[in-house]
């Protein structure tokens, strides 16, 4: 599991330090701050091969510039310069980057096959769907995905069928199949958080699995949230898989509050970073773990600046 | 900018009254009611809580602005201000301009660091032992017979052996006489101030005004 985190010249971030991390972690903050810099951040780390740091530069951030006071980044990712620090565990390992060492600690071991799994705000393509989906169709993980969805949901959903155009979803009782579209796009991306949930479960329970969430809010409504929250926690500590995502509703913060609220267990397991730019000009991060967070709701107090 | 108004106690509504009827504005930011008392004011129940309140306060960057109200007690006001700048110096990297000066009337407003202003008042009046009901029975006029017979009751329950409560909180149970034996028995403060039974011209409630004016950035 990343413990805690630090990152230099990357991105938005001349320097950030994230002291801890927890088994789930929600990062908060105004659009622009570097949220998701921070889970590419972790991304990148994951990509510790070559074929990973291309295939991360040519799918992301294209056209996308970070403003960032008087400082503007190009529209890639800024690599030659650039240094992490990380503590997985007690182990250690380092990654090179552009000839750039990356001074880290971790195990290869970690991350056998999945590194990682990452959620970006949007919908993605029919196309990318349509080839995820057709690595879970007639294995135990399609049947994972149906069972996470309907306890997100609340429908019944028996099996999902992606083909050329459409997804069809059929519903348990329901004589035929409807369309994953005439059921929301909240539905869809359920769809897609939970096949990714699925997929970052680890190949063996001495490993752990990395699921990243940019903004988790994005089309569901907050009876929805609370109910992903479940999921999340449920299978995060099931399978052993470190969630980072991030938001900028105070609403998704607390539902979350609210799940763990309920559950005693998840309270040592979870926390919200609020990341900003802090009094002295530079990035930081708060770190809210549950006892701050019951604080902040019982004296009705908003995670502001969001 | 946003900005608080932290209270140890409930004593919110009763000197939201007092800025109201002196015509002070509301803090920008915060201009309908509903913004006012959800989101400015902040009423936390005792000192460590209004400790850890501001500490939130100090980590959000977006604050500019904070009031801090507490009581006196039987600590002093040194004691308050002490404890209000230990915090400050925990979570600001540096604390400008927060030094202590015996009897402020005015209580203490500085700016303690860039962007951020920081207001404290320690009930009674920034100087003696006491607390906010010290602060209200204040602006009650002497010559009222209502306060007198008030104060009679009281000695007379002290005098007894129904006194219930600890000495320390006479001062509660006398507003509450005083109060109790109002035309509508049992007035609420707010509405003792709005029929001038306690007077929010009076000094001690001016000087009170001016702090919040001189704390926050208004209308």
């Amino acid at each position: 599991m990343i413990e805690h985190l630090t990152i230099k010249n990357f991105l938005a971030f001349p320097e950030l330090e994230v002291p801890e991390l927890k088994l789930i972690n929600l990062v908060a903050g105004k659009n622009g701050v570097g949220k998701t810099a921070l889970l590419e951040a972790i991304q990148l780390y994951k990509c510790s091969d070559k074929i990973g740091t291309n295939r991360l530069i040519s799918e992301n951030r294209k056209g996308n510039i970070i403003h960032h006071k008087d400082r503007i980044f190009a529209s890639k990712l800024e690599i030659n310069n650039l240094s992490m620090t990380m503590a997985v565990g007690d182990y250690k390992s380092k990654v090179f980057i552009d000839g750039e060492q990356v001074e880290g600690h971790g195990h290869p071991d970690d991350y056998p096959n999945h590194e990682y799994e990452f959620i970006r705000s949007g919908i993605k393509e029919h196309d990318w769907i349509s080839r995820r989906w057709s690595s879970f169709v007639l294995t135990e993980k399609e049947e994972l995905v149906t069972e996470v969805i309907s306890k997100v949901i609340g429908l019944n959903i028996f099996r999902i069928a992606v083909t050329d155009q459409s997804i069809m979803v059929k519903i348990a009782g329901a004589k035929n199949p409807v369309n994953i579209k005439s059921l929301g796009d909240g539905l869809m991306r359920t769809f897609q958080i939970a096949m990714a949930l699925v997929d970052s479960k680890p190949l063996a329970s001495n490993l752990i699995g990395l699921l990243l969430i940019d903004e988790i809010e994005t089309h569901l409504h907050h009876s929805v949230i609370r109910k992903l929250w479940k999921i999340i926690f449920e299978y995060a500590i099931k399978w052993n898989i470190q969630v980072v995502a991030t938001t900028h509703s105070q609403d998704a913060i607390r539902q979350l509050f609210y799940e763990a609220a309920a559950n005693e267990s998840y309270q040592e397991k979870v926390q919200v970073l609020r990341l900003q730019i802090g009094r002295s000009g530079k990035h930081e991060v708060i770190e809210y773990p549950y006892e701050k967070l019951e604080f902040m709701m019982d004296t009705k107090l908003e995670i502001r600046g969001l | 900018m946003a900005q608080t108004l932290i209270l140890e106690g409930n004593e919110g509504y009763v000197l939201s009254e007092i800025l109201k009827l002196s015509d002070a504005q509301h803090p920008t930011g915060y201009l309908s009611n509903e913004e006012y008392t959800k989101y400015f004011l902040k009423s936390v129940k005792g000192v460590s809580n209004v400790r850890k309140t501001l500490a939130q306060q100090i980590n959000d960057p977006t604050i500019t602005n904070v009031g801090i109200i507490v009581d006196a007690n039987s600590k002093g006001t040194k004691a308050r201000f002490d404890s209000i700048k230990s915090t400050l110096t925990q979570y600001l990297p540096t604390v400008e301009n927060w030094d202590y000066v015996a009897s402020s009337p005015a209580g203490w407003v500085a700016d303690v660091a860039p962007s951020f202003r920081v207001g404290l008042w320690v009930m009674p009046n920034n100087k003696d032992d006491g607390y906010f009901e010290h602060f209200l029975t204040e602006l009650i006029a002497p010559e009222d017979e209502s306060f007198l017979a008030a104060q009679e009751m009281l000695t007379s329950i002290q005098k007894s052996k129904n006194q219930r409560f600890p000495d320390l909180r006479a001062q509660k149970a006398l507003l509450a006489l005083f109060l109790a034996i109002q035309e509508e028995p049992g007035m609420s403060a707010v509405t003792a101030l709005r029929k001038g039974l306690l007077r929010h011209k009076h000094p001690a409630a001016r000087l009170f005004v001016d702090w919040y004016e001189n704390t926050f950035t208004l209308g």
